[in-house]
């Protein structure tokens, strides 16, 4: 059936030689490579169609559900803890790193705290 | 069987059933993006493109049209994307292309059209035709490529009919106006 025929007859010879140079009938593909095209259109939608195994939780959702927002406050309080301004005495470890600094003694020790009389007592039985 | 019995196999996950699907809309989808792409390689690609995307809407085919029509209106879509997107990175002009190439343009149209002559001058005539618009040349593809009917133009461009004529008969215009000083020696 000639579907041009609805209304539009190629009667300009101008434009059919113009059609006929650059609006020609390309090379019908050749039954092997309409089958060489199928074969590569499969190969490329058979990965689509392997189904990938979902990953399984060890851990129930409905656990998860609970169990993040506790280890998130645990987490969080033990951060705010540990950013917690120190006792006036100060990190032992910190301290004592502080002492062995000192240029004496008795530097070191009030590094650590406010003497005590027994820290006085103490010194002054070692000097003897 | 014909495309309705195999597209409704294809919906029920027959593979067989599309690539049946795909060897009698092999010839004619390939036909389009040659002449529309200009470039056999690129075709093809855009050729598995077009059937992975029917592949991949073949469920939202609700058959109110045929489903060549359907696949029409993707390749239509494909090929205009296409040369849209090649005209944004480059564009050679007409009036350059005539400069560089006015006479072998119009040797081409003085000889009569045979497949040697087509092999040797496919690039100057993909050159030619990437001087038109995406849609004057998808256009002129369907109708004298293709032989489509208007009708079947507006299904495939999702215009009216009277959209297509216009174009149509721009496009003509514009090619015969671009060409009119070469092919006048040779009008009988």
């Amino acid at each position: 059936m000639d579907r041009k025929h609805d209304g539009y007859q190629p009667e300009d010879q101008e434009w059919a030689r113009i059609a006929a140079t650059f609006l020609a009938q390309p090379a019908r593909p050749t039954a092997t490579e309409t089958e060489a095209f199928v074969a590569k259109f499969m190969d490329r939608i058979r990965p689509e169609q392997t189904p990938v195994p979902e990953a399984v939780s060890p851990w129930p959702w409905a656990l998860w559900r609970w169990a993040a927002p506790a280890v998130g406050f645990a987490l969080a309080t033990s951060f705010a803890l540990l950013l917690q301004p120190g006792s006036e005495a100060g990190d032992p470890a910190e301290l004592l790193l502080a002492g062995c600094e000192a240029a004496s003694p008795i530097q070191a020790a009030s590094q650590l705290r406010e003497p005590t009389m027994d820290d006085m007592l103490t010194l002054a039985m070692e000097k003897l | 069987m014909n495309d309705e019995e195999t597209v409704a196999r294809a919906r029920r996950g027959d593979e067989a059933a599309f690539a049946e699907l795909i060897r009698r809309h092999h010839a004619w989808i390939m036909g389009l993006c040659a002449s529309t792409l200009g470039d056999r390689a690129q075709a093809e690609d855009a050729a598995q493109d077009i059937f992975f995307k029917a592949y991949r809407s073949l469920e939202r085919f609700q058959g109110t049209a045929s489903f060549s029509t359907w696949l029409h209106r993707i390749a239509v879509n494909r090929c205009l994307d296409l040369l849209r997107t090649r005209a944004r990175r480059k564009t050679e002009s007409w009036d350059a292309l005539l400069e560089d190439e006015g006479e072998r343009i119009h040797q081409l149209l003085a000889a009569p059209p045979d497949e040697e002559r087509k092999r040797e001058d496919a690039d100057l005539v993909a050159r030619v035709m990437a001087c038109l618009p995406p849609a004057y040349r998808v256009a002129l593809t369907l109708r004298e490529v293709q032989g489509l009917s208007y009708a079947e133009i507006a299904e495939a461009m999702a215009c009216s009919l009277d959209s297509v004529k216009a174009r149509l008969r721009r496009a003509r215009q514009v090619f015969q106006d671009r060409l009119r000083h070469l092919t006048g020696s040779m009008s009988v």
